[in-house]
């Protein structure tokens, strides 16, 4: 199998882009991502967008963004599992270099969200479940997370205030980021005071609505011309798990943990080898019960790092750098791109948090509640 | 939705029919075709109690669009009275009622 190496990225703000559509985002992101490679010909372009079809009334959608982008005459795809459409998409970029069938492979993620109405978006992202018996009923994924919520409150007998402290650590790093959709520091006290969205889920501990594209250019191994630029691919895992109703646990990501296990024994990584973790946190609770199934804490500690401060940038174990979700924001099919393109500035020493002595980076994408789970493993050359 | 989808799955939804693996002694609702732990495709059709208690709830104030003239409205997590877990919406209840471990039982409800 060949190695899998990351040359290039390209970022815009995520932001609610009222005057810009789904092309001209993914324009600037691609136009940066090829400055950024010093102009690579892709022979192969991944588009990862989940609603276009949705919002913008757009399929066919890769074929016009490379049409767009001038890049004609190269075959083109677009990846869709929900949210985690960027993981996939990184994944089916790394099988296209890893056989040796293409060396340079341009995936993009692009959504615009802003282009719906707040009720009709609900019913999109809401989707993402198995619509015939959840939507049917009513039942969202934010109200899934808030069940989860109360679960987890009174299984571990936790406070909110602990929980919520994941909103205020991802505001808090997205002040120094440029591309940062909120920049501003949230204390918990304003999150907990916040409308309530779904009790016990108060605004400010959800995402945002966002806008956003972020492309990356992947590579094989005799493409790769600044070592220092360039940063390994080493491995993306996966697994999925059942719908909540059938899980054993509720509170448990079994489909996380088992992504996980395939890192420990094809990379040889413990958690103890990894220097920053970006994880996919759409509302705060995610984040524990995210941190608990890796196996980071044990069950109803998983605020405990946070509380310690050891996910600060010269932490222990630094979390979600350029401000997570929740304050980077989560345009939902760029998402997993913008989180590998920071993780790739930290092994650059480029990063807005630069963390001390950054080799190794893990990236954590999800779709639902964990109904899929990705993790992307990137070393520094 | 579209109509062919809600006169496939009536059966299902209005009666509460789960498939059933007879191996596991495991019952899918939703309703699957194949057995998620063996892999049994012989799966049986029993219809589900009617009656459960209420594990934990929330109140949606943010509807997906099918359900925008009905929000703000109460769903909950059930374990109906045969172990099996279901989300449902809760309904002839104020929010200020409700509580862990409350009877419900399953109703059709006029669409106001």
């Amino acid at each position: 199998m060949n190695e899998v190496y990351i040359t290039g990225i390209g970022l815009t703000k995520v932001s609610e882009h009222w005057n810009k559509s789904l092309k001209h985002l993914t324009y600037e992101s691609v136009q940066n991502c090829l400055k950024d490679c010093n102009y690579k010909k892709p022979d192969l372009i991944v588009v990862s967008n989940a609603l276009g079809g949705f919002i913008q009334y757009q399929e066919s959608l890769s074929n016009l963004i490379a049409e767009n982008l001038s890049l004609n005459k190269i075959p083109n795809l677009r990846i869709e599992t929900g949210e985690a459409s960027g993981a996939s998409a990184l994944m089916v970029g790394y099988m296209a270099i890893a056989s040796g069938m293409f060396k340079n492979v341009l995936i993009i993620g692009v959504e615009k969200i802003s282009d719906a109405l707040p009720h009709q978006f609900i019913s999109y992202v809401s989707s993402f479940l198995d619509y015939e018996y959840f939507v049917y009923n009513g039942i969202t994924p934010a109200s899934i997370f808030a069940i989860l919520y109360k679960l987890y409150l009174k299984r571990y007998n936790a406070k909110q205030e602990n929980i919520a402290q994941f909103a205020s650590h991802d505001h808090k790093m997205a002040i120094n980021v440029e591309h940062a959709q909120y920049r501003f520091n949230l204390p918990v006290e304003r999150i907990l005071s916040s409308p309530i969205l779904v009790d016990p889920i108060r605004l400010f501990e959800s995402y945002p609505v966002s806008d956003g594209a972020a492309s990356i250019m992947l590579s094989s191994k005799d493409q790769v011309e600044n070592k220092d630029y360039s940063v390994k691919l080493e491995m993306i895992s996966a697994s999925t798990d059942v719908n909540v109703l059938y899980r054993e646990d509720m509170l448990l990501f079994a489909s996380l943990r088992d992504s996980f296990s395939q890192i420990r024994k094809h990379a040889k990584i413990e958690l103890k080898d990894i220097d920053f973790l970006e994880i996919y946190d759409p509302y705060t609770i995610a984040s524990p019960i995210i941190l608990e199934s890796l196996g980071l804490l044990n069950k109803g500690e998983g605020y405990k790092l946070l509380l310690e401060g050891q996910h600060e940038k010269d932490g222990d174990l630094p979390l979600n750098t350029h401000g997570g979700l929740k304050a980077r924001g989560h345009p939902i099919g760029a998402t997993t791109l913008y989180q590998v393109c920071e993780s790739v500035l930290q092994l650059r020493d480029k990063a807005y948090n630069q963390v001390p002595n950054a080799y190794i980076g893990l990236v954590h994408s999800m779709n639902n509640i964990g109904d899929q789970s990705f993790l992307i493993l990137l070393k520094r050359l | 939705m579209t109509a062919p989808s809600y006169w496939r799955e009536r059966k299902y939804r209005y009666r509460l029919i789960a498939k059933y693996c007879r191996n596991c002694d495991k019952k899918y609702y939703p309703p699957r075709l194949v057995c998620l732990r063996c892999g049994n495709d012989k799966l049986e059709e029993v219809e589900l109690p009617r009656k459960g208690t209420l594990i934990t709830y929330t109140w949606v104030t943010q509807p997906p669009n099918e359900f925008a003239a009905y929000a703000p409205y109460a769903i909950g997590l059930i374990k109906l009275d045969d172990g099996t877990l279901i989300f449902a919406q809760l309904t002839d209840v104020d929010y200020e009622e409700l509580r862990e471990g409350l009877r419900v039982e399953a109703v059709f409800r006029k669409n106001v």
